[in-house]
């Protein structure tokens, strides 16, 4: 891809990436390991997509891209949350987290129930709403099609208990 | 570039809904002008990029925090995260606190054929002995017409444990003991028995002596979307078994490691019956990356065939053992072959292993009282 082809797929990726990281980081880091997944998709040389599979298969290396970025983020967030605990000798709140979904904007409400899951559950199940199948989820996610199928099935039902146990006690 | 399409699974999205995250829609705009000109901005600092040679940073404007350290890329991390999770120790992870400890790794098996410092390309042409396997298999005894599929296995496995922002993925090692039940009306029962935590240095320190001693760590119904019938329903065709199991567009260039992977989760979760064996053992014939390691002894004591080839994740190599009397399945192991940083071991190691003990198919009375599995 030359820069001229490379500016179309930004348009098209930028903005879904960006959603799909926004889900599981605040709006800062977001752009940052959007920023980092396209930059490794530009220093590539990746061509130019031509036909559907083409596209389809560009689309999920850039979100298995942006997951691994996402990963390191994380890592990296931990390693700092340590050292100013280490710092000021106690521990150091991340993000709230006894917020009812009620008390948020949309964003908000979905992190919030989102953030009760686990990392890989969060990531079969945005990879499921940002529309990848079965198959384009194991590649992403790095393991079989069976694996995947498992794990959005065990992500499924744990975030319907977590709104379950919720609503409940909210009622 | 097409957006998205498929929604297979209509309960998660009812579910997603209902909490308002809707599809993901690439036509919607997503950004207003300030986020706009980010973009704008963001895309000519990429383009400003060289390729091929030392790239800079993408970060330092103004409106992004100062500080932040970037690392790698860390793809790999999501294939060991598909690897059942468990808490143990923590291993290899790099920064302030106490030193990671370097977490032991089960022995590398002996191969005929291959050595342990040549296992990152090691093996010989495996399609004959395949064959010799797949004809052995298709004379396997069936298992007897009972309702309920129970398989037995033993393993360890190092994994990522499920984190949150704070605390971030942890990779760990655990001994395991799984007993699988899969039912007719699809739903499966996963109990599993670990073995205690490894200590600092990444020695056992009290292991079981035996796993019915141990209570369940964790005892789990759940739906299988792929249904009690999943090996019987493959395709009959080998290329179409091949394009079911290893998906080109899901698995590149690694077909061999996607289709041995796909293999040990069948085996793993269902009684294979012996057509469905040799027809897998014919299928794994006819993809020439696939490799013989030669004999070897299994974990259990077992004499086996083992067959490798290049994971998905390029530092691992995935092997798959078989009875070489029978064509039986006895398990797989998961070697990394090249340095990960995502993992706290020296390669070459197991960083897993699953060496099946039983497969067979059970009555509903042999199923353990159901009073304390969690139903999902």
């Amino acid at each position: 891809m030359d820069a001229r082809e490379f500016e179309k797929v930004f348009w098209v990726l930028q903005p879904q990436l960006l959603r799909h990281a926004r889900h599981q980081l605040d709006p800062a880091g977001a752009e940052d390991v959007v920023a980092e997944t396209l930059t490794t998709l530009w220093v590539k040389s990746l061509p130019l997509p031509t036909s559907d599979d083409e596209e389809r298969g560009l689309r999920a290396l850039a979100y298995q891209v942006l997951g691994g970025h996402i990963r390191n983020e994380y890592r990296s967030r931990r390693r700092r949350r340590a050292l100013a605990e280490r710092v000021v000798a106690q521990p150091v709140d991340g993000i709230a987290r006894d917020v009812s979904p009620d008390d948020v904007d949309d964003d908000g409400a979905i992190r919030h129930w989102l953030g009760q899951l686990s990392v890989d559950d969060r990531e079969v199940i945005l990879l499921f709403n940002a529309g990848f199948d079965l198959a384009e989820s194991a590649r992403i996610l790095g393991c079989s099609f069976s694996a995947a199928a498992k794990r959005r099935t065990r992500a499924r039902e744990r975030l319907r208990a977590i709104v379950e146990r919720e609503r409940g006690r909210q009622q | 570039m097409t957006g998205p399409e498929h929604h297979d699974d209509p309960e998660l999205r009812r579910l997603l809904d209902s909490i308002g995250l809707r599809a993901g829609d690439p036509s919607e705009p997503v950004s207003n002008a300030e986020s706009s000109r980010r973009a704008e901005a963001m895309l000519a600092r990429i383009v400003e990029q060289p390729r091929g040679g030392d790239r800079r940073p993408t970060r330092r404007r103004a409106w992004w925090p100062a500080g932040r350290r970037w690392t790698g890329l860390s793809v790999a991390a999501a294939l060991v995260a598909c690897v059942l999770v468990a808490v143990a120790l923590v291993v290899g992870v790099p920064g302030p606190g106490p030193q990671p400890a370097a977490a032991q790794t089960p022995p590398l098996l002996g191969f005929s054929l291959a050595h342990a410092d040549g296992l990152r390309v090691a093996g010989e042409p495996a399609h004959a002995s395949l064959i010799a396997l797949a004809q052995r298999a298709a004379h396997l005894p069936e298992a007897p017409r009972l309702p309920v599929q129970r398989i037995l296995a033993e393993a360890w496995s190092t994994s990522t444990d499920p984190a949150d922002e704070d605390n971030g993925p942890r990779t760990v090692l655990v001994p395991r003991h799984l007993e699988v039940f899969q039912f007719e009306d699809g739903s499966r029962r996963s109990i599993e028995r670990r073995g205690a935590a490894l200590d600092s240095h990444g020695r056992v320190t009290d292991q079981p002596g035996s796993w019915d001693d141990v209570a369940p760590t964790t005892d789990e119904t759940f739906a299988n979307d792929l249904g009690a019938a999943y090996p019987e329903s493959l395709p009959t065709t080998i290329s179409g078994l091949s394009r079911r199991l290893a998906p080109p567009d899901a698995c590149g260039k690694a077909t061999g490691g996607c289709l041995l992977s796909a293999v040990s989760d069948l085996f793993a979760g269902y009684v294979v019956d012996p057509a469905t064996t040799a027809r897998l053992w014919q299928l794994l014939a006819s993809d020439p990356s696939i490799k013989s390691l030669g004999s070897t002894t299994d974990r259990l004591g077992r004499s086996a065939e083992a067959f490798v080839a290049d994971a998905l994740d390029p530092t691992q190599r995935i092997l798959i053992l078989i009875d070489p009397a029978t064509g039986l399945y006895l398990g797989s192991e998961t070697i990394l072959v090249r340095p990960n940083p995502d993992l706290g071991f020296r390669p070459p190691a197991v960083t897993q292993f699953t060496a099946i003990v039983g497969s067979t198919r059970v009555a509903e009375s042999s199923v353990p009282d159901d009073s304390t599995t969690t139903h999902y």
